[in-house]
Order: C-alpha cells, then structure tokens, then sequence
C-alpha cells in the first residue's frame, strides 16, 4: 500500500547538510588534515586522496 | 586587448527564500533537484540536476501533474500527504517539511532527503530534492508505482526528429564544420568581442557541466564533487568532454602547490576547426575560449570560489595540445597580463610566476 509505504531508509530524516534550514546547515569546516596543508603551504597535496574542494584551495 | 573580467565564473549562490525569482538558469547551476508546484500538484519549475536524475525532459514535464503523471511513485502518504498538509494548512508556519524517501524508477532506486517549502504569496511548493544514493531498482516495489519513464511521456519521438541518449537527453549531432562555420561567421562579425561572447557561453556550459559530473559523482561515489579526490574529479570531467568528442583533457598537478593548474586538451575540436588549412583567415587568437569557459566554470563549481581558465597555447596555430592554466584571484591579472604581452605556453608562465624563486618562498595567496 502506497499510502504506508515506509519513506526512505531511515525512521528520520538522514543527518545530510539541510537545504533550507530546517535544521542546521553542516557548514564546510575545515578538517585538521586541511589545516595543517595551509600551514605548511599545500606541499602535501596529493591529487589521489585530497579531496577536491580542499585540492583547489591552493590556487 | 578585450577584458574578460565579465566572463570569470562565479559560484551561483543559493537562497532558498529567493527561489520565486531565481531564473531557469541559476537553478540549472544547483547541485540538487529543484521542483516547482502549484497548489494543485502542477510542475512549473524544474530544473537540470533533476531532470538528468529523473531521466525526463523538462519540456515534457512542466505543465503536468507530478503525482499522477510524472512521479507515481511520490503518491501516498509519505510523499504526496507532506505536500497536500502543506497546501491545506496555509497558515502554518513555518511552511516546510523535511523527510527522507525512496524514489522509484524502473532503472533504479534513489535514496533522497526531501525539503518542501510553502513559498509566499503565490503558496507555491517548492521539492528541494537531496540524493545520498543512486542504486539498482528495488525488486519489491510495484511496477505500476514505478516513476514515468521520459518514452511514456512523449512517444514516438525518434519519428519527429528528436534524439535522445541513454540518460534520456536530448543531444543534437553536429558536424565539426559547424563549429569550422561558427568560428568564421564570429571572426567575420564581431572580430573584437567573440571571445568574451564565447567565454560567457563556456562559463554558461560549465555551470550546467559541473550538475552533470554530480550527478555521475553520486551515482557512482555516492559523493559530491568537492568531496571526491582531485585525481578522480580530473578523471570524471576528461571522461565526459572525451565521450562528447571536445579531445582529450589532462590535468598537470606538479604546480598546485605554488597556485596554479595546467591544463592540456589535445585533438581539441575547437582547435582543429580553426585550422581548417594552411591558409586561414581567421584571425591569430585562441580558438578555445568556450572550452576555457567551460573548464573555469567546473572548478569554480568544485572550489566554490572563482577561479579563472585561460588558454595560453592553442592548437591552432601550431603543433602539440592546447594549453591552459587555472589561477585563483590573485594570480589572474598576472596571468592576463601576460597573455596580452604575448608569453605563450605553460612551461614560460611557470617560469614567468614561479621564476628562480625557491619553492619555500613563493607564496600560496589565495
């Protein structure tokens, strides 16, 4: 039955970032990993684990 | 020297209270489904992230009913009751719902948190659709529940001339002489701007570019970009311009540590379609800048900040690849001014940024 077919994998709604702020958006914040680089000036970047969004800080 | 300043992308910005007056083309930028109804369930916004995960046509969407027409799988309870309390009870506030819910398609399954806003004064609904996993089809569910499929919604389009591809969008085949042609007729009429008309085009094809290399990052990471390594970002985006014949794009790492990018497109389709002969007439500029657009847009996109492309080697006019570079803020007025005192190649703006400087001393402004 359509009407109570359960909604989605969980009993709530998942902890992703919240589009309109229903609850409160996970701002970007940078990780230990990332602020160590800048520290050191981005020599430990690496193309195959940095994840992009902190790749590109660097330019 | 034309100033391509305008042309430099930005992150669109997102403002979930200003979504009434947000254009087609600023929500075709948003890395998450956008739908837009009326109070009585009829589609009147829809924008490219979800149509490309819905594998409909927005043209063939708008104007429909959601529920009973594009997305049978939504009717019920835990979908469709949200957006019918949302409508009924007009003065409750504060007028959104969140919940999670399961999309079913007859080629998969979509695990999605749903925000549905009440948007004053016309009480339109607003489905902010957010996926966290793009799986295989749920065996279990009903298959006359199933989401419509983009052929049930306007069969028989192959007879009327209209193409589509395996994800169901729509792609018109266009020779390289088309492209041979558009860059004479622009050398011919607007000899001075149509590289900032082609850069803005590219910036615009970037925006909607970077959408679709999301949603292949979902489907097939169950992540966003920014959150994939860079090497698999570089890998996805050379991926895509390669299955749509633009040549083959390669990104050079070696300096991002000291800010700046290289990029390579050899067999570029741009370039090869300005150097139709010995004996052009076009003039002797760059031939990518819509790909250079493109590409600045789709790293804008991942960095969330604007950084800017420019060619700086093109095919056209000589052997090996084209050559670009990618620079944050403080490195594009050095870089245009470099481009416009004629340096060319990405091994002389190494040398002209990075100089005999240690590595240790050059700076990492941003």
């Amino acid at each position: 039955m359509l009407a109570d077919r359960a909604s989605g994998p969980g009993a709530s709604p998942s902890a992703r970032p919240s589009l309109v702020g229903l609850l409160p958006r996970h701002e970007a914040t940078p990780s230990g990993e990332l602020l160590d680089m800048v520290a050191r000036g981005f020599e430990a970047l690496d193309p195959d684990k940095t994840p992009a969004g902190e790749f590109l800080l660097s330019l | 020297m034309f100033d391509l300043q305008a042309a430099a992308p930005t992150p669109v910005p997102f403002d979930p209270a200003a979504i009434e007056g947000m254009s087609d083309a600023e929500l075709d930028a948003l890395a998450f489904g956008v739908i837009g109804l009326d109070k009585a369930g009829t589609v009147h916004r829809y924008n490219l992230y979800e149509s490309r995960l819905a594998r409909l046509d927005r043209s063939q969407v708008v104007g429909r009913d959601f529920f009973a027409e594009v997305a049978r799988c939504a009717r019920g309870n835990a979908f469709e009751g949200h957006f019918r309390r949302l409508v009924r009870d007009e003065d409750s506030d504060p007028g959104v719902v969140r919940f999670d819910f399961t999309f079913d398609f007859a080629f998969g399954s979509q695990d999605v948190v749903i925000e549905m806003v009440r948007v004053l004064p016309a009480r339109n609904v607003y489905l902010f659709v957010n996926r966290s996993r793009v799986g295989a089809p749920r065996p279990e569910f009903p298959v006359e529940d199933l989401g419509t499929l983009q052929a049930a919604l306007a069969p028989n389009e192959a007879a009327l001339g209209v193409r589509r591809d395996s994800l169901e969008r729509r792609i018109v085949e266009i020779e390289w002489s088309v492209l041979s042609a558009l860059r004479a007729t622009c050398d011919r009429l607007a000899p001075d701007s149509w590289m900032l008309f082609c850069s803005e085009w590219g910036v615009s094809w970037g925006r909607r570019l970077a959408v679709d290399l999301e949603t292949v990052a979902i489907e097939r990471h169950a992540r966003s970009l920014r959150e994939l390594p860079m090497r698999t970002v570089a890998d996805l985006l050379s991926e895509q311009l390669r299955a749509r014949g633009w040549g083959q794009l390669e990104l050079d790492f070696s300096d991002a540590p000291r800010g700046l990018l290289g990029l390579r497109v050899a067999r570029s389709a741009l370039a090869e379609s300005a150097r139709t002969s010995g004996r052009s007439t076009m003039s002797a500029s760059f031939a990518c800048p819509l790909l250079a657009g493109c590409l600045g847009a789709v790293l804008s996109h991942v960095a969330q900040r604007k950084l800017t492309v420019r060619e700086v080697a093109c095919a056209a006019h000589g052997s090996g690849p084209c050559e670009l570079v990618a620079v944050g803020p403080s490195r594009r007025e050095a870089v245009d001014a470099a481009v416009s005192n004629g340096v060319r190649g990405l091994d002389n703006f190494r040398t002209l940024l990075f100089g005999n400087v240690a590595d240790s001393e050059v700076g990492h402004a941003r």
